[in-house]
């Protein structure tokens, strides 16, 4: 019954991963076949050595002792789920004009709309694998940063926030589409612009009173909920929650979200 | 009763839809559903397939109020296309199959074959009546019991169309229920044994078509001349109804059609005949206002 949304998030990720692959294979082109040399000595005994943009961070990298935490890989990958979320969230009331076909399956609405969602879910992960496996690791490979990563104690609460942070836009952009189904292309692109400025107004200098109704606002804006959570207790969001009560609200969220979108389908009229 | 709607009403703000509509359709029957445009086909057919709440009625199929696991044994075709014009018509079946228990591939793969469609052209690609064909391909390839159809013959041509009368037969012959609508009357006339006309949300006439048929018969005269005063079938309780256009009267007479061509002889026409009612005639008799306008001036 979820078989036209199977293949629309075939689709989309097929899109996808097409565009993650083109900055990957630039990267890689010129981490493995840009070269520079140097000279070293002089007269007789200059020695001139070839070397690549990948020897070049190495080298970097180990002189400095840098590193690059997998949270950080874990956040870019997320960032990418989220923008799937926010398309794959207006996908179900597209369906408005193929009613007669949707609803005339042996299924209750609800168990429908879930399916739907299933399938939204699961393109979600996928995205977030495509874009961490494919994306961030074939850039670093590219650049030869791969060996200079390091699993830190915050990948699991990344993990859990840049989850929830997608599942809960995705339930957002659902709910409100489906509240507002003749647009749900602009409601999905819309939410951006509206969800940033919302988290961006939080810390802008406004009048009080202004400030609390943002403040309350930013409560059910997935996006306020971001920012780095540490094993340790410290975290820097924008919302006065401790890191695990803050992932768990935004699971709370989009669970809430979720139920929302299927209660308005199940009401929804042709 | 597979099909009952009892005093069915729905309102778009304070305009009726369907106002107290009454229908029910026996097993194995197939039911034309006639009527004007905003005569309330479509709404009654979203309310009976739950797309719809009515604001008051009862509707069951076989006897139950709608409900999910009803859909594994009743096929909708709609009006217009609501197909997926990016999925292939292949594609569509592959969703039927995976949706429906009942589904019979060797059915489908024979519908697309005798509406020679190609399945793996999309659907966007297909013409108006190509795409009513893949509908019904899907309608058909369940074998429902019930078959609600809007308007299935839309864009095909008249062989095809041919074709969906001969399926809808066949599908009745083997105790499927359907209940369709169309605009053409001769369609309904070959293909339903039952028919039900719409009129500003109500049914106005309901019966067996053959029954219908019989109830009455058309006394039509030509004269040379203006059709000349005829207050005394106007008058008579046998006439239901007069109407002339220009040179010709015709009388609907429920009872004595012999007399009452022998009472309009005596008015002196060039001809006179006693004619049997169409399904046009009944249907033009049911939806026209009282008074109708000329050409066809109604003289009762």
């Amino acid at each position: 019954m979820s078989y036209p949304e199977l293949l629309r998030v075939q689709r989309l990720l097929l899109v996808f991963t097409i565009i993650v692959a083109i900055p990957v294979v630039v990267t890689v082109c010129v981490g493995f076949f840009s070269h520079g040399t140097v000279s070293t000595g002089a007269g007789a005994h200059t020695l001139i050595t070839s070397y690549s943009l990948r020897d070049s961070i190495a080298e970097q990298f180990t002189r400095e002792r840098k590193s690059v935490p997998f949270f950080a890989l874990e956040s870019i990958a997320g960032l990418a789920a989220l923008v799937i979320a926010s398309i794959l969230g207006g996908f179900l009331a597209n369906e408005r004009s193929h009613t007669p076909l949707a609803w005339t399956k042996p299924v209750s609405r609800e168990r429908f709309a879930l399916a739907y969602m299933g399938v939204d879910a699961a393109g979600i992960v996928a995205s977030f694998l495509i874009a961490l496996v494919l994306g961030v690791f074939g850039i670093m490979w590219g650049l030869g940063m791969i060996r200079f990563t390091t699993v830190d104690p915050d990948v699991w609460t990344t993990l859990l926030l840049v989850g929830g942070g997608a599942f809960a836009y995705y339930g957002l952009v659902r709910a409100a589409s489906q509240a507002f189904p003749e647009r749900p292309s602009a409601i999905a692109g819309a939410s951006w612009p509206i969800l940033l400025g919302l988290a961006a107004m939080h810390a802008a200098p406004i009048p009080t009173a202004l400030h609390d109704i943002i403040v309350a606002l930013n409560f059910l804006n997935p996006l306020a909920y971001f920012g780095r959570v540490e094993s340790n207790g410290s975290d820097t969001g924008l919302l006065p929650l401790a890191g695990p009560l803050r992932i768990a609200c935004l699971w709370l969220l989009a669970v809430v979200y979720g139920a929302v979108a299927v209660v308005l389908y199940r009401r929804a009229e042709a | 009763m597979m099909i009952a709607i009892q005093h069915l009403t729905k309102r778009y703000g304070s305009q009726a839809a369907v106002s107290g509509l009454d229908l029910e359709i026996e097993r194995g029957s197939i039911c034309g559903l006639l009527g004007p445009n905003g005569s309330g086909k479509t709404t009654t057919f979203k309310c009976l397939l739950g797309f719809t709440r009515p604001d008051s009625g009862t509707l069951l199929i076989d006897g139950k109020p709608l409900e999910p696991a009803t859909f594994e044994r009743l096929s909708y075709v709609p009006e217009r296309s609501a197909l997926y014009d990016w999925m292939t018509a292949a594609q569509h079946v592959e969703l039927q199959r995976r949706s429906f228990r009942r589904f019979d591939a060797a059915r489908a793969r024979e519908l697309l074959e005798i509406f020679r469609l190609d399945p793996n052209k999309k659907t966007k690609r297909l013409s108006k009546g190509q795409q009513t064909a893949v509908a019904l391909v899907l309608a058909f390839s369940i074998r429902p019991d019930v078959l609600v159809l809007d308007e299935p013959a839309s864009g095909l041509d008249p062989i095809f169309q041919r074709v969906v009368m001969d399926l809808m037969i066949d599908a009745a012959a083997n105790g499927a229920t359907i209940l369709f609508s169309s605009h053409q009357i001769t369609q309904v006339e070959r293909a339903a044994d039952h028919v039900a006309i719409l009129r500003q949300g109500k049914v106005v006439l309901d019966g067996v078509v053959d029954s219908l048929k019989s109830d009455e018969k058309i006394v039509e005269a030509i004269f040379d001349d203006a059709v000349p005063p005829v207050d005394g079938l106007a008058h008579d309780v046998r006439v239901r109804r007069l109407e002339r256009s220009g040179r010709i009267l015709r009388a609907y007479v429920r009872t004595d059609s012999d007399a009452i061509a022998r009472q309009v002889e005596d008015l002196h026409p060039r001809s006179v005949s006693v004619l049997d009612l169409n399904l046009e005639d009944i249907f033009l008799g049911a939806v026209e206002p009282d008074n109708r306008v000329e050409p066809f001036g109604e003289i009762r």
